[in-house]
């Protein structure tokens, strides 16, 4: 380990001849190795999740309904005083109309034991009946704090365990610098920052699963890594973005492995298992596990809402879906269509698993959930955020847009939540994490591209020059800071009163179908790649 | 061997160092044809007439003869090919050793920091001066042929045979820079000045010598010997620092992007905990903007009069005018008392996060002049100062601008550009008159280092500096003076009716004393004595003529500014003694320590007055490192009192414990290994704490703990100033010792 960062340095150095050094004002930090600079990156961005707790949460002060956070805390209240059994079941105690537990059970099981901590110090907070719409200081503190915790306990150690994972997978490649930027992308994303310790949710623990599965996936522990998967899915049925990545991959791993039938029952077996022991209270009978399943998937509250810049709200400008067809017939529309589009990656994986591949496979297919399946909201597309900041290094110019427009997609959202400030804050900070002297962000920008699979790049670099070049993407960036100013300045015209909110949705929408695109090109580019290269191989 | 390389280079797969250098090694030693003369040359003399350039695309790079018993190793000689960037080949007679020293295990920084060295002396465009051989060939060969008869032959003898060399200079011809006057007593003194010691100026120097007259020998640079000098690996580490010329615009590129950061931090805490301290400052805007100048210090609408120095209140004035534009009524005299309202508190935040801007100015200026790394460090210890952030951005204060000036003003002192040092000192005073703790430092500097050099020109230099500073002065304070104010300003900036201490006891020399006289009354009364409990607080006013003491005799501010002036003489007798650019750092911030031990009413805020400045000199040497280490962490410690909210404990804490691990890693890079570090008399080198300070600062924690969750746990609500107290007292301990450590310093420093 420490025989590699030496390596490390030393190529490092061998790459700056022409600045030396000396320009890397972090290369005392670096050197060191990747932990030193993870323990301090990490610390930073924690004190910055507790500034951005400073701030308010979602539905602050706005009886009856207030918002996410009081959702949060009604959870713990039913968890807490309820048993098991009851609390996917409406009743006298339990109102599944006010903020009903609409979570798996991994959920519920969080919510008891942050419970059981806010009660032992604000009992108040979680009294069944009368703490609705309990707001005081001490309890946003407590709530803040539970956040806090799950971020330490369960996104941070992922976060290292992947990065570990992912440099020993790149066999050194890069220096320790762009290994520390690297950290700093995925645990100063500024989008779940704000979703989480503004707004108010817990996306750092079902995140942080995944990031550890994705970790383990990638480290050979298949077994292992089917675990988390599933504990992340049962934390948040939105992990199912990602299912058809992590069931191609694998399935394609098993395929080429001696006994595929063995595996492939290994794996199955791994997953029923966490399956049942999560579930394991509403086993016991059939109406129960039902009931909870009709909670986790709540059709009646129709295709979309707000303004989400997925397929279905941006096109209903032009067809009125909702108008048009039963809220059936829309679900099977927009299942088909999320499958047909993740379908391709999802081959392509099954055909060719590898690791790189494994990554982009995730992008796309949860890119395809966000855009295509049914009540998608603003918040998801941290999940396609994800994967590409794990991805940091090898696209290192397409995080910044990404990450540019998911916060600009999600500012409507934010600027509800008072959250203006941070949300300024955070970006500008996300712009200068990104372009840190010496990382890969401000190179990449420069003459230089980081991406050493030179010929990958030449073949997709047709697609790229047209769709991302910096004359678009500029005149895109400068468009969206235009809106910015306009949204929190003027007011829209009586007529349209969400004019401003369409047309972030429509700007956002057509930049993530871009994507979409670019990303599953290159993907099937990389299994071309490879492929090629294992021809080339064989004639030898 | 080349395959291994591409191996290494272009897929980064772990090859063994070893092994390429070992391959590397019998490549070299096949081409050893063209390293052979190289070897030679530095052998002997009498061989330099083998000496060839290198073949194009090499660099030559010899440091053989720079083996020293001290260094423990031989440093290698290096032939680096440029076309291929970056092979190195190690080849050398002490190679053998020289690979030993790469690839022990047992020092793993110093091998990683040895190879990173070798590649940064590569790098830079290295001139072989092969003059200097032939230079030299020639010396010695016309030694005995040379007739010595003055120095104008020996000029002579060099013309004829047109070589370059440094130059040798009458007495009184060197044209000198005014500040440089003092050199020419030491110039006069001498028959013939020789400039440069490269080898010519060497032997031309000796041969003067022998010739009996007496030579003085110049060199600008630190280390002897000019462009063919042979230095060791620290001394080429110290000639590098040297000539690294900052490159502005990078600099301050980078300086900005470690400011940006900071101000993110900044905005984020915009809607954390504010002390009173924001509606005082809210209360100075309303009556600088709504009253008329001759009011300012008079007017008593709140009890938050105006009690800091003009310029302060000219600043507020400015403010009000966007105050106004903002929100009218953040300035209203009477309606915008304890005005909350958002608009109030984000104007006030913001224009201290841009008043920072100084800061940001006056820690460039004076971390222009050094290496990266230590500029690095200075811009973590003073734009991420975890304790100007508390102050600042959470209690809120103005500190960072103040700062600003400070710095500004001492990096002009460490200049040498003394009148501008000067005037900035004095407009920080009228800002805030707490600086002038430091003014008997700064008087007494720029009296013996700005007005020297004879009677006429020192009051010259005096009336001109004097001429500043009154200049400054009256721009402050003139329009109080015309008004007939002046005493009313006075009385409103000292208000000596304060108590001895402040609300929270802050860290000094008199809470041992308080501690000592209540423990004294309670023995007392333990033993059946009859001893009255003191009327009077030590915080509140002076009650009457009552005293705050039980037992020991009662401090006045009298006291306390004896005090001060007795701790701050054997450093304004140094001063006298020898005023040096170099130390005024220390001086300045040693003042502000005594004040801050002995003075009268210390905030607990004051502290940072000497853990600012400190921190641009504590890259100079790893002792300075330790100290500050502690230092500032006490520091920033007995700040935490100040944010007593349990929303703002977090980010205290993590404030501090960032402080503190960037503050090792960086201090530990920097002194890493035995190899960089000055190494003298076979110490250990290395960042490390001793024992002491390790158990002190684990101390610190316990206190923590104790204040936080056992003494709430054990006693409840009884005794609430105990945790206080303890926190204060322990800091005591940790600022006292600073204090001692820095006279030590600053007395040693001859």
């Amino acid at each position: 380990m420490k025989k590699k960062g030496e390596m490390k340095k030393v190529i490092k150095v061998k790459d700056k001849v022409n600045d030396g050094q000396d320009d890397d004002p972090w290369w005392w930090l670096v050197q060191e190795g990747i932990r030193p600079s993870f323990l301090c990156i990490s610390l930073f961005a924690l004190l910055v999740r507790v500034a951005v707790g400073l701030h308010p949460y979602s539905g602050a002060g706005t009886p009856p309904k207030f918002g996410d956070y009081e959702a949060q805390r009604h959870w713990m209240e039913i968890t807490l005083n309820l048993p098991p059994k009851d609390w996917y079941r409406n009743s006298s105690v339990n109102d599944l109309s006010y903020w009903g537990l609409d979570y798996p059970p991994l959920t519920a099981y969080q919510s008891y034991v942050h419970g059981v901590f806010l009660k032992t110090f604000d009992p108040d907070s979680v009294a069944l009946f009368t703490s609705r719409g309990y707001e005081s200081y001490l309890g946003k503190l407590l709530m803040r704090w539970t956040v806090l915790s799950s971020d330490v306990l369960i996104f941070f150690p992922a976060v290292l365990y992947f990065v570990l994972v992912y440099r020993s997978m790149r066999f050194g490649m890069g220096q320790n610098s762009d290994v520390a930027w690297h950290i700093a992308m995925i645990v100063l994303n500024p989008c779940l920052i704000l979703i989480d310790h503004g707004h108010f949710q817990y996306n750092c623990i079902s995140l942080g699963l995944t990031i550890a599965a994705i970790a383990a996936a990638l480290s050979q522990k298949d077994l292992v890594a089917s675990v988390l998967y599933c504990l992340a899915l049962n934390h948040k049925q939105m992990s199912a973005y990602f299912a058809p990545a992590f069931f191609g991959y694998l399935l394609g791993k098993c395929l080429r492995k001696k006994n595929p039938l063995l595996e492939v029952t290994k794996l199955g077996l791994m997953v029923i298992g966490t399956f049942a022991v999560v579930w394991w209270p509403y086993l016991q009978s059939k109406d129960a596990a039902l009931a909870v399943l009709s909670r986790l998937a709540p059709f009646e509250r129709g295709i979309y809402e707000d303004y989400v810049a997925n397929f279905w709200c941006t096109s209903s400008v032009l067809v009125k879906w909702k108008k048009l067809y039963s809220t059936q017939s829309l679900r099977i529309f927009s299942l088909a269509a999320t499958l047909i589009t993740c379908l391709p990656s999802m081959v392509q994986q099954i055909l060719a698993p590898s690791s790189k591949g494994f990554l982009y496979a995730l992008l796309n297919s949860s890119f395809s959930f966000y855009l295509f399946s049914f009540q998608v909201h603003e918040k998801s597309i941290l999940l396609p955020l994800l994967p590409l900041t794990l991805l940091a290094l090898e696209e290192s110019r397409l995080i910044l847009w990404l990450t540019h427009f998911a916060m600009f997609s999600m500012f409507p959202l934010l600027h509800r939540d008072k959250l203006v400030l941070a949300y300024m804050a955070l970006y500008t900070l996300f712009i200068l994490v990104y372009f840190a002297p010496c990382g890969p962000g401000g190179r990449c920008h420069g003459t230089k591209t980081l991406d050493n699979t030179q010929k990958t790049k030449r073949s997709v670099d047709f697609i790229t020059s047209i769709t991302f070049h910096p004359l678009v993407m500029g005149c895109l960036g400068l468009c969206s800071l235009i809106l910015h100013v306009i949204y929190l300045t003027m007011h829209p015209p009586n007529k349209y009163p969400f004019l401003f909110e369409a047309v972030i949705m429509l700007i956002c929408f057509s930049q993530f179908v871009l994507f979409t695109f670019y990303f599953n090109s290159k993907q099937w580019m990389l299994s071309k790649h490879l492929t090629s290269k294992d021809k080339q191989k064989k004639l030898i | 061997m080349w395959k291994q390389r591409n191996i290494w280079i272009v897929q980064g797969v772990d090859v063994d160092l070893k092994h390429i250098l070992i391959s590397s090694w019998s490549w070299a030693s096949s081409i050893k044809h063209y390293l052979v003369s190289s070897v030679g040359s530095s052998r002997s003399l009498n061989r330099c007439s083998n000496w060839k350039p290198p073949p194009s695309g090499f660099v030559k790079l010899n440091t053989d003869r720079a083996k020293s018993s001290s260094l423990g190793f031989p440093s290698p000689a290096i032939v680096a090919l440029e076309d291929a960037k970056w092979d190195i080949i190690i080849d050398e007679t002490d190679y053998a050793q020289a690979l030993a020293a790469i690839s022990d295990k047992s020092r793993g920084k110093s091998k990683r920091n040895l190879v990173i060295k070798i590649k940064e002396l590569c790098s830079r465009k290295w001139q072989v001066p092969s003059e200097a051989n032939a230079t030299t060939h020639i010396l010695v060969g016309a030694m005995q042929k040379i007739p010595y008869d003055s120095i104008s032959h020996v000029v002579s003898y060099f013309e004829q045979k047109e070589i370059k060399f440094g130059r040798v200079e009458v007495p009184f011809s060197i044209p000198l820079k005014r500040n440089q006057s003092h050199y020419r007593q030491l110039i006069v003194s001498h028959d013939a000045v020789v400039l440069g010691t490269a080898l010519n100026e060497r032997i031309l120097s000796s041969l003067l010598s022998v010739h009996r007259l007496k030579v003085l020998h110049m060199d600008r640079n630190e280390y002897y010997g000019g462009e063919p000098t042979s230095l060791n690996l620290i001394q080429c580490n110290c000639m590098m620092e040297m000539q690294e010329s900052p490159r502005t615009p990078v600099v301050m590129v980078q300086l900005s992007w470690f400011f940006g950061i900071a101000t993110i931090v900044k905005l984020l805490l915009i809607p954390s905990y504010h002390s009173t301290d924001l509606e005082v400052h809210r209360h100075w805007l309303a009556i600088t903007h709504s009253l008329p100048l001759s009011q300012w210090y008079t007017n008593e609408t709140s009890e938050w009069t105006l009690d800091y120095p003009p310029f302060f209140a000219y600043l507020e004035r400015f403010l009000s005018m966007f105050a106004h534009l903002i929100d009218p009524q953040i300035v209203h005299l009477h309606h915008g008392l304890n005005y909350k309202a958002n608009s109030a508190i984000y104007f006030q935040r913001m224009s201290v996060i841009v008043s920072d801007l100084f800061l940001l100015y006056g820690v460039y200026r004076s971390t222009l002049a050094l290496a990266s790394l230590k500029r690095n460090l200075i811009w973590l210890l003073v734009i991420w100062s975890p304790g100007l952030l508390i102050v600042d951005h959470l209690h809120f204060q103005y500190n960072g601008f103040l700062f600003g000036w400070l710095l500004l003003s001492l990096s002009f002192l460490a200049q040498g550009r003394d009148v501008m040092g000067g005037f900035l000192f004095a407009v920080l005073l009228c800002f805030k008159h707490l600086f002038a703790v430091a003014a008997p430092v700064y008087f007494v500097y720029l009296l013996r280092h700005y007005c020297r050099g004879g009677l006429v020109r020192g009051f010259a230099r005096l009336s001109v500096m004097g001429a500043t500073v009154v200049a400054v002065f009256a721009a402050a304070y003139g329009p109080f003076v015309y008004h007939g104010q002046i005493q009313q300003v006075i009385r409103r900036m000292f208000p000596f009716g304060r108590g001895l201490c402040h609300a929270y006891w802050a860290p000094n020399f008199w809470v041992f004393y308080i501690m000592l006289d209540k423990g004294i009354a309670f023995l007392l009364r333990k033993f059946g004595f009859n001893i009255p409990a003191p009327v009077a607080s030590f915080t509140g006013g002076l009650v009457g003529d009552a005293s705050p003491f039980a037992i020991l005799p009662r401090v006045t501010p009298l006291t306390t500014f004896i005090m001060v002036l007795l701790a701050l003489s054997p450093c304004l007798f140094r001063t006298w003694k020898d005023p040096r650019p170099r130390l005024i750092v220390r001086s300045v911030a040693y003042a502000y320590t005594c004040g801050f031990l002995f003075g009268w009413h210390v905030h607990e805020k004051a502290s940072l007055h000497f853990s600012i400045p400190l921190a641009i000199v504590a890259v100079e040497s790893l002792e300075d490192a330790k100290h500050y280490f502690l230092l500032s962490i006490v520091s920033c410690y007995s700040l935490f009192p100040l944010l007593y909210e349990a929303q703002e404990y977090p980010i205290k804490v993590l404030l501090l414990l960032l402080h503190t691990i960037l503050m090792w890693f960086s201090f530990s890079a920097q002194y890493s290994g035995s190899l960089w570090g000055d190494k003298k008399g076979g110490e250990k080198q290395g960042f490390e704490v001793g024992w002491v300070t390790k158990s002190y600062l684990i101390g610190v924690v316990v206190v923590e703990i104790w204040g936080q969750f056992l003494h709430p746990y054990l006693f409840g609500d009884k005794l609430p100033f105990v945790p206080l107290m303890l926190i204060s007292m322990y800091c005591a301990i940790g600022i006292l010792y600073s204090w001692i450590w820095q006279l030590k310093s600053i007395l040693i420093s001859s």
